[in-house]
């Protein structure tokens, strides 16, 4: 505190050097517009090469077609698009309940418990740094304990089931955070209202303080949509890289970031792999925009109604 | 109320007999298909009918190979040729690399394990109950990035380049580039196999130069190898195209026939591995490999295994 | 209605055909579960293991399965016989399953049949399919749904009192109590599994060896002796590649902070802020790939022997332009944050808004804006699939390629996060239990730099 006053006062006494000050300024602020553009040209040359490359390959045939396998970079990318899709469900669905309920407790139930017993308090503050911890962890981490947990040890092999597991640890943390902000928005003066009339408190929670959270809860799930669909280092280690359509939640298959990078690497098919990037890339963008949308619509909401 | 129970309970009834009499079946053949089907049956002419008939009835179920990317693409041409004729049989292969076929064979979690190498006495003493099926031979070509072009070379300079003894191709009558080299990872069985016939002919060993580019599968090296001036590394036969230019050894020319007749001597098996006695499916994969269906497929790329 | 009222007041007769059916067929249903049970005890091979089964179930575990299972419905049945609650809603629990499983099974199937084969079938065939598939899903789900529909409008006769709600409530407290305690459970759980499989190499082959030994060969054909086990080179490769991510990518996101905090104007914000977020969204694949493709050519034009395009350079641009959403977002938080009066204060007293910039506010913001940088670290440190694809995967340490020591960028490297991916595939004993300390390593790297992290960001609040 007292630096910025001294500079302040410093400042002060410099006035003589208004001029040098005010070149120095045109120089300050082209040296920021250059880096915002620099950033921002970057974002468009990725996204413009990768689009540029990519969608030209994507037709019809290419959507729907298998992909051939081996080496040869033949096919489409057809069982990828419905493996992705398998995956980002059965994933939600496992995290969704999990993370929800959590942020639920957090919030509604461990304000009254942790006051109630000095160990519910501190189960309560290990919970919340165990949420914390876990959404720093790098992906390979993951995908190494699902391998050595549901991989090898459960003997689920490399299958769906044990991606999605793994793609749940990944994205918990992410569900329980918009979901935790979310239910802190909901005025407690609904909650009151409800309990004042008689209602129990889970019945409080399930039928006014949820529906009233839940765009802040969709942001959240559309995020780890999001993370799911782009990310690969996890998936590469526990759902393995068959190019056929799983047919059973035991079997294995290709996400299309997966398949990204067997085109990449294995064939030389790289416009291939531009395609299927874009078709990502595409996806992604889609995602971004919902959740602009959702967001948009639920502050309109809070500051609506307030 | 009582009007609408009874009801209520003939549309359950009358549902009930419906679905018990006549189960249906999610199939995609139209009427017309099946009566073509018939139509085709009435007719005497071919016996490739008959037969077809005869050996697709009860093939059914599912297994699962994995290891060596050497052979991966040619399980998978053989998987789909068996697959054609028996529609009721799933077979996804996998990479990996060779020991990834040894390790997953032996420890039951794949039907089979693909080695692109002769089997280790310390790996026979860890899986005592491996079983060994050499489905065909295929021989290890140098290649080198297709705008370098290499006059013959012996074993030993090919030891001293990968060794990283000879930096520079102008040693070896090549143009004035310094070498990258470019190899497999550990697991693999393509390097194993190339140690074994390169690095450890002569007097001394040499272990490949630690400044190697490491890549997970020959799809990896081709696309390096292809793209990335002054490169040379080994390759299976069966990856050989004109993206790469493949090196005479000992002035003989890698090619399938020399093989044959035992002029190019970098060669090895290509095995199929299970534990124990391969079930009923993997059998009959196996019979069918080895019977002149397959081995014309083999033959295509490979050495067959007369 | 309480208990009192339940026995005494007369229900309609289509509710009590329907509780004394459901309750009828449930008993069947025990009855065929203990005839099963029973069959099975005399079956010859009683104790033989089944072939098929799963975890070595023997006739016996399904016998008594079978016992278990009758006594079950044979309780479910007497509390549906009397309007119990609890049976009610465990019956409608398991028909809701049924449902949902065939539901998934029957989805399961016309995807299968219609995108598995070459290529997808045409668009009379995936209707037909799908009418098919619905057909047989209303076969199937239509007398449970009815089953359902007719017990929750029965419900108000069912049973209701005080000490079931409280046990609801008590219930649900603990069950939401568990999943709070899921996110620690997993993490104790990563913890055990990466250290009990790490163990192994910690006894065999020794910290200091790993930590500081600079050869990793780990001949991975099982059983061969010598195998090296040394990390420093990949440790290196991650600290040399994060280092020049941070190089390049700090600046330029400190940069674009302060342009979207205090330079631009509204308009450029809202082009540049969503521009920004897209790159936090692009798959890491994708940045491999436009590393192979795009940069390695580029980087190769250096025209310096062994420049192969890939390597730490590459790495380096690729993860900085992968940590700039992180940084300039905290980073413009923290701009923000400063109180206004500092920024105003300043300028009253002459300065300009450079000055104000670089004397005044960034200083206020440093703990925040370092928050964002140790995050980015953190962030660039975890990155894997784009590594393998663009640092070249060579196991030597990286060393400068000629007299130029700026030429070690040039180099090709191996980090910590790819050492695992490419390698945990084929790895097995004591390679594998060393992968799993790297493993183990990596995140107690990213715990430290995240806590410091966390420090910065509290006590900049707290200041």
């Amino acid at each position: 505190m007292t630096t910025e006053v001294e500079s302040i006062v410093s400042l002060a006494k410099n006035k003589r050097s208004l001029k040098r000050q005010k070149t120095f300024q045109v120089l300050g602020y082209i040296l920021v517009w250059a880096c915002g553009l620099i950033a921002v040209a970057v974002v468009f040359w990725i996204i413009g090469y990768v689009l540029s490359q990519g969608l030209p390959v994507i037709d019809m045939e290419f959507l729907t077609t298998r992909p051939a396998g081996g080496v040869s970079g033949e096919g489409g990318m057809s069982t990828t698009i419905v493996t992705t899709l398998y995956l980002v469900v059965l994933t939600i669905v496992i995290a969704t309940p999990m993370g929800v309920g959590a942020a639920i407790y957090l919030v509604e139930y461990a304000g009254d418990a942790s006051r109630e017993s000095k160990l519910v308090a501190f189960i309560i503050k290990a919970a919340r740094s165990g949420v914390e911890i876990l959404a720093g962890v790098p992906s390979i981490i993951f995908g190494l304990f699902g391998f050595a947990l549901f991989v090898s040890y459960m003997k689920l092999g490399f299958s769906l089931l044990s991606a999605s597991l793994s793609g749940a640890a990944l994205v918990l943390p992410t569900i329980i955070r918009t979901s935790e902000e979310a239910l802190l928005t909901v005025p407690r003066s609904y909650r009151e209202g409800s309990l004042s009339l008689g209602a129990t408190k889970w019945h409080t929670i399930f039928r006014i303080v949820l529906p009233t959270a839940m765009p802040g809860i969709v942001t959240g799930i559309v995020l780890s949509v999001g993370r799911i669909i782009a990310e690969t280092a996890i998936f590469w280690v526990t759902l393995g890289g068959s190019y056929h359509l799983p047919q059973s939640i035991m079997n294995s298959g290709r996400s299309m970031a997966l398949h990204v990078y067997m085109l990449a690497s294995e064939t030389r098919a790289f416009d291939k792999a531009m395609g299927t990037a874009s078709i990502l890339i595409l996806s992604i963008i889609l995602l971004n925009l919902t959740i602009n949308i959702v967001s948009r619509r639920l502050t309109a909401r809070i500051t609506g109604k307030k | 109320m009582r009007r609408k129970l009874f009801v209520l309970s003939i549309l359950v009834l009358v549902n009930a007999v419906l679905f018990t009499a006549c189960a249906p079946e999610l199939s995609l053949e139209t009427e017309e298909s099946v009566s073509e089907a018939e139509e085709s049956e009435a007719d005497t002419e071919s016996e490739e009918v008959e037969t077809q008939a005869e050996t697709s009835e009860g093939l059914s179920g599912q297994i699962q190979l994995a290891g060596s990317t050497t052979v991966q693409p040619l399980a998978e041409v053989l998987a789909e040729a068996f697959m054609a004729e028996n529609p009721d049989v799933m077979i996804e292969v996998q990479g990996g690399g060779s020991s990834v076929g040894v390790t997953s064979a032996g420890e039951g979690t794949v039907d089979m394990g693909n080695v692109s190498r002769n089997v280790k006495d310390s790996e026979l003493e860890t899986f005592p109950e491996l079983q060994v099926f050499t489905i065909a031979y295929d021989g290890i070509a140098i290649v080198t990035n297709p705008d370098l072009e290499l006059p013959s070379l012996t074993v030993e300079q090919v030891k001293d380049i990968f060794s990283g003894e000879i930096t520079n191709f102008s040693e070896v009558g090549g143009p004035d580039e310094a070498i990258v080299v470019v190899s497999r990872e550990e697991g693999s069985g393509t390097r194993a196999a190339f140690e074994e016939l390169v690095m450890e002919t002569g007097d001394e060993v040499a272990v490949i130069t630690e400044d190697a580019l490491l890549q997970q599968s020959n799809g990896q090296v081709r696309t390096t190898i292809s793209t990335t001036p002054s490169t040379i590394g080994y390759l299976s036969f069966g990856f050989l195209d004109e993206s790469v230019n493949a090196v005479a050894i000992e002035e003989v020319e890698p090619t399938v026939e020399n093989v044959k007749a035992g002029d190019y001597v970098i060669y090895r098996p290509l095995n199929m591995l299970t534990n124990g006695d391969p079930n009923d499916l993997a059998q009959a994969f196996l019979d069918f490999i080895l019977s002149d269906d397959g081995q014309v497929i083999v033959a295509e790329e490979y050495i067959t295994v007369d | 209605m309480s208990q009192l009222q339940s026995k005494f007041i007369k229900k309609p007769t289509y509710v009590s055909v329907i509780t004394k059916a459901l309750s009828l067929i449930i008993t069947i249903a025990a009855i065929a579960g203990l005839a099963f049970a029973v069959f099975l005890f005399s079956t010859p091979d009683f104790i033989k293991v089944s072939e098929d089964s799963l975890i070595g179930l023997t006739h016996i575990h399904y016998s008594v399965g079978a016992i278990l299972a009758s006594g079950l419905l044979g309780l479910v049945a007497r509390g549906i016989w009397r309007y119990k609650n609890w049976a009610r809603a465990f019956i409608l629990t398991g028909l809701i399953i049924f449902i949902i499983y065939y539901f998934i099974v029957i989805i399961f199937s016309i995807s299968s049949l219609v995108f598995a084969g070459e290529s997808i079938v045409p668009v009379s065939s995936i209707l037909k399919v799908f009418g098919q598939g619905l057909l047989i899903f209303l076969e199937y789900s239509i007398i449970p749904a009815g089953v359902i529909f007719g017990l929750i409008k029965i419900g108000q006769y069912f049973e209701d009192n005080p000490k079931q709600r409280e046990f609801v409530d008590k219930a649900v407290r603990y069950v939401l109590l568990g999943t709070a305690l899921s996110c620690i459970v997993i993490v104790f759980l990563i913890f055990l599994f990466t250290m009990t499989e790490a163990w192994q190499s910690i006894e065999e082959i020794g910290l200091d060896t790993m930590l500081l030994g600079t050869i990793w060969r780990p001949g991975s054909i099982i059983g061969t002796e010598d195998a090296q086990f040394g990390l420093l080179p990949m440790i290196v490769g991650s600290i040399l590649s994060t280092f020049g991510a941070i190089l390049i990518g700090v600046p330029l996101s400190i940069g674009t902070a302060i342009l979207l905090a205090e330079v631009a104007p509204r308009g450029i914000r809202a082009v540049v802020r969503p521009a920004i977020e897209l790159l936090a969204g692009i798959p890491s694949v994708v940045y491999g790939l436009f590393g192979m493709v795009v940069l390695a050519p580029i980087i190769r034009k250096i025209d310096i022997p062994l420049n192969t395009g890939f390597g730490l350079l590459n790495a380096s641009i690729i993860l900085a332009v992968m940590i700039i959403p992180t940084v300039t977002n905290i980073a413009e938080d923290a701009i923000r944050a400063v109180p206004r009066e500092y920024k105003e204060g300043s300028l009253a007293l002459g300065g300009t808004h450079w000055q104000t910039i670089v004397k005044v506010i960034l200083p206020a913001a440093r703990s925040g804006i370092l928050a964002g940088v140790v995050l980015g670290i953190g962030r660039a440190l975890g990155e894997t699939m784009a590594m393998i694809m663009v640092i070249g995967n060579s196991i030597a340490m990286p060393e400068p390629l000629n007299d130029n020591p700026l030429t070690l960028f040039l180099n090709t490297a191996r980090t910590l996060t790819g050492n695992i991916a490419v390698e945990i595939n084929y790895a097995a004993g004591a390679h594998r239990s060393a992968l799993f300390f790297t493993g183990v390593l990596l995140f107690l790297m990213i715990m430290v730099v995240n806590g410091t992290a966390r420090l910065l960001m509290r006590s900049k609040q707290e200041s």
